[in-house]
């Protein structure tokens, strides 16, 4: 136990003097304080303007005077999607996708109003946020310390004297694995704590799991820095010189945590596009010209109508009807519609899960996607909780349109169009109202894989590591 | 001697597993970004015709009289041919609008936001990236040690003992190797910028190469520089990395985070809500306005039919209301993102890897600046489009088929749109001074 506390002494005086750690710890410093400063301003202040915005329009929607509830159902309501607290720590894909949702008459809209379109270019080589320093800066922090601690002691010919002194590999590789441990949790701690505290400032809403999350968040991070840890100690075991292990590591690191993400992402992408904007929106208008087997033209649907309603009231003509026309086929229009949009957008949707699927299945050369794979879905800043947010959002939009459709059909007979609705009717509608869903059992596998790829990480570096040292120690 | 030397390099170089294995990893990453981005590009343009085909075919079943309500142009931002080479903001910001007589400023560009959320976190993955990422980090692998590897083994003593000066080494060294890496570089975006539909504009093709070539002759110029220090090999090679990650990520990570907090642009939820409640104000508030705009416009008394002209007319109201609305807010963006993208343009300054991207985007076509003179030139054609159709609309008007035909066109004018490159002329300021200052410490670099 001496010896592990004396090597580990030693790699702290080294890193000490040679001003490592000095250096690495004020940078981390700085970093954290801007983090975690413009993280928590951010959420804050979204959260802030969306539940004013929110207020505003439901006084809106009920100050209206008396109209023709199809006026109404094509002004509508619009969904905004909250932020939550865990998505102060890390954004995730949320300034991708849209924030709020115009829920009209006859159409489902994509979510608009994204944030990415309001940011600069800096942004896009990256985004200063906490899971980002613990993702990409923590992990070069950690090679910054760590490259020398078995390759130098063998260049220097320290190696023989601890050979000499019956210190075994398990407990160099141990004493090794304090050491950086202990230094990079010095390094590195302004980031942990601007990424416990940043979720905490943060005024946001939390999601109904937000422990649990927190906890896996907290897991798979401590995962991560060891995984790195266990990379770093196995490369310097293994290297020839320190040199030779800085360049390796950075190279690694690198290429796991920078290139591989983005290279991955892109792959999936291509394997699985999205449709272009105007291919999108061209489907929907012919889904809802033809119907989606392209075989149920809008007029041949509208003539089946007619016939069907006069048969069940037992009339020969429209004006004849005891209720308003009109109102059954807008009703009968969006029954359609919907159809159609719940084919195209979750087709568009199952793009997005494809493309994660892909990068997921990849995620075994790059930790770090594997991890960032995971953070978003514990922040809730990912596909998965938009496909929710946009599901409760046309629900919501179905509920409304029908609402004012039946009113129009119970009472606009003869009237159709002219009809004046009582503001009553607005009132009756009900507001939007979103809450976060809890982890479901599509997040909880991106975050068992995580879990599982980070293991298998960790725990191999180490063998390479323990190998490493045992191979040195009998030279 | 020059020429010995380079050939001595070149054989030292191709028994080199690093050397190698920077090439493979070049050569992978530019075929991989070239395909990537001109899918990408080609998928984006394809679109972008499919719906202007869609909006002219509607317009040629025009049948006579036309009604101006039926009068439809597309305002489209032409993609770019060498949008292969930087894809930029392409899949981010709006390409297109559908422009009529209903077309309202704040609803014009919509439903085009469904690009992968992925990808465009992550980034794309195109010749920009190559150039501005990877390609220095090979840069460093290649040439952090040509002199130093060589001073730390003693084999530089040797080699001093030929004719040739260490600065001649540095310069013949600093040369090959860097040709390593930009010779494919712009290999790769030639053959991409003529693999595109259309001819590529050499001028722009000039430029995009002429931005690359200096930021890469910066890091060129740094690598050498940090070869004539009295340092080990591998410090040099960790000072390099650290200020690579300085340069690409920590500066603009910094900026943008700074530029954010300090100009936040106003709540889009903010104007969402603002502006719907305009529209529901203008609503209620149609035939008074409309009352109003009748007796200030007498010449627009109905000559079609009254209904169709009232319900127009309650339109046109409630969409000026909204515009009205929308001034002052859409004012408030543009100040935030100017006052934002001012201390990005000192960044610039501070870390060449921005000034690269924006210059290499702005000669692609792809920047910000092409997009937003686009957002801008469309409103201003749909507010023309809409003048001249509002006089026939609001008096229920029919039109000819060659009134139709007649109606303005967008074309977009690429003179207006800004460019300015001065902080990548900086850089080449700098990468000179660098080179200046290696050539004279080279001359008087010492064996041990």
């Amino acid at each position: 136990m001496s010896a592990v506390f004396a090597i580990a002494a030693a790699d702290f005086k080294d890193a000490w003097r040679d001003f490592r750690l000095p250096v690495l710890a004020a940078l981390s410093l700085v970093l954290a304080f801007v983090a975690a400063w413009t993280s928590v301003d951010r959420v804050t202040r979204l959260e802030a303007e969306r539940a004013a915005a929110h207020a505003q329009d439901r006084e809106t929607w009920l100050g209206q005077g008396m109209a023709n509830p199809h006026t109404i159902a094509h002004f509508s309501q619009v969904a905004m999607k909250p932020a939550t607290h865990l998505a102060a720590f890390d954004p995730g894909v949320n300034a991708e996708l849209g924030a709020t949702i115009w829920m009209e008459a006859h159409w489902q809209n994509p979510a608009n109003n994204r944030a990415a379109e309001d940011t600069l270019e800096a942004q896009r080589f990256a985004d200063l946020t906490p899971a980002w320093t613990l993702q990409i800066i923590a992990p070069l922090v950690i090679v910054a310390l760590g490259f020398p601690l078995f390759a130098r002691a063998r260049e220097s010919g320290l190696w023989r004297s601890l050979a000499a002194s019956g210190v075994s590999a398990a407990a160099l590789l141990t004493a090794k694995f304090a050491s950086l441990l202990l230094l990079s949790l010095l390094a590195l701690f302004p980031l942990i704590v601007a990424a416990f505290w940043t979720p905490i400032a943060a005024d946001a809403p939390a999601a109904p799991d937000q422990t649990v999350r927190a906890g896996w968040l907290i897991g798979l991070y401590a995962l991560y820095l060891l995984a790195v840890i266990a990379i770093t100690l196995a490369v310097s075991a293994w290297a020839r010189t320190a040199r030779f292990s800085l360049a390796i590591l950075s190279g690694l690191i690198i290429a796991i945590a920078l290139i591989a993400p983005r290279a991955i992402t892109s792959a999936a992408d291509l394997a699985s596009p999205a449709p272009a904007p105007q291919v999108f929106e061209a489907g929907l208008r012919e889904g809802l010209e033809a119907g989606i087997d392209g075989h149920n033209s809008a007029d041949a649907r509208a003539e089946a109508l007619e016939q069907r309603v006069l048969a069940q009231y037992g009339v020969a003509r429209v004006e004849d009807l005891p209720v308003s026309f009109a109102g059954i086929s807008l009703q009968a229009g969006e029954e359609h519609a919907n159809t159609v949009f719940d084919h195209h957008f979750s087709a568009l949707y199952d793009a997005y899960a494809r493309q994660r699927a892909i990068a997921r299945a990849w995620s075994w050369i790059s930790p770090s996607l594997a991890l960032s794979d995971a953070s978003i879905t514990l922040a809730g800043a990912d596909d998965i909780h938009h496909r929710h947010f946009t599901a409760a959002a046309e629900s919501h939009r179905r509920t409304i349109i029908r609402q004012l459709n039946e009113d129009m059909i119970v009472n606009a007979r003869g009237l159709d169009f002219d009809y004046l609705a009582d503001p009553a009717l607005w009132a009756a509608v009900p507001d939007f109202a979103y809450a976060p869903p809890a982890l479901d059992a599509r997040a909880r596998a991106h975050v068992s894989h995580a879990l599982i790829v980070l293991s298998c990480w960790t725990l191999l570096a180490l063998l390479l590591a323990f190998v490493g040292v045992r191979r040195w120690a009998k030279a | 001697m020059f020429a010995t030397i380079i050939r001595q390099d070149l054989r030292l170089l191709s028994r080199d597993g690093l050397a190698l294995a920077v090439l493979a990893a070049l050569l992978a990453a530019l075929v991989f970004a070239v395909m990537s981005a001109r899918e990408i590009a080609g998928a984006h343009a394809a679109g972008l015709a499919q719906e202007e085909a869609r909006i002219w075919q509607r317009q040629a079943e025009l049948e006579e009289p036309v009604g101006p309500t039926q009068i439809r142009r597309p305002a489209t931002l032409e993609p770019s041919p060498l949008s292969v080479l930087s894809l930029g903001r392409t899949r981010l910001d709006p390409a297109q609008a559908e422009v009529s007589f209903f077309s309202r400023l704040d609803l014009m560009f919509r439903d085009y936001q469904i690009a992968s959320p992925f990808a465009l976190r992550a980034g794309a993955f195109d010749l920009s990236f190559v150039v501005i990422v990877i390609a220095p980090l090979l840069m460093i692998a290649l040439g952090a040690g040509m002199v130093l590897s060589d001073r730390d083994s003693a084999r530089l003593r040797m080699m001093m003992a030929s004719p040739a000066s260490p600065a001649t080494i540095l310069l013949a060294r600093s040369l090959l190797r860097a040709s390593i890496v930009v010779v494919p570089v712009f290999a790769a975006a030639i053959i991409a910028a003529h693999l595109s539909d259309r001819a590529p504009p050499l001028a722009d093709l000039a430029l995009w190469t002429g931005g690359a070539l200096i930021y890469l002759a910066l890091w060129q110029g740094l690598i050498a520089f940090a070869n004539t220090l009295r340092v080990r090999a591998d410090a040099a090679s960790v000072g390099l990395i650290a200020v690579w990650a300085i340069w690409i990520f920590l500066i603009p990570a910094v900026t943008s985070a700074t530029a954010a907090a300090l100009h936040p642009p106003p709540s889009r939820a903010g104007l969402v809500a603002d502006l719907r409640a305009a529209e529901a104000r203008g609503r209620e508030s149609a035939p008074e306005d409309l009352i109003r705009f009748m007796h200030d416009h007498p010449e627009l008394q109905a000559q079609g039919d009254a209904d169709i002209a009232d319900w127009m007319r309650s339109n046109a109201m409630i969409r000026m209301r909204v515009e009205a609305a929308l001034r002052d807010p859409a004012q408030e963006f543009e100040t935030a993102l100017q006052s934002q993208d001012a201390i990005a343009r000192l960044a610039e300054f501070a870390t060449p890897a921005l000034a690269a991207n924006r210059a290499l985007a702005d000669a692609a076509g792809t920047g910000e600046a092409r997009h937003r003179a686009f957002r801008r030139q469309a409103q201003a054609f749909k507010a023309d489009l809409q003048g001249m159709l509002t006089d026939a609309a609001l008096s229920a008007r029919s039109l000819t088929r060659a009134d139709a035909d007649a109606a303005a066109r967008f074309a977009m004018d690429e003179s207006a749109v800004p460019r300015n490159a001065s902080s990548m002329w900086f850089w080449l300021a700098i990468a000179a001074l660098l080179f200046a200052w290696t050539a004279r410490r080279a001359s008087r670099i010492t064996p041990i």
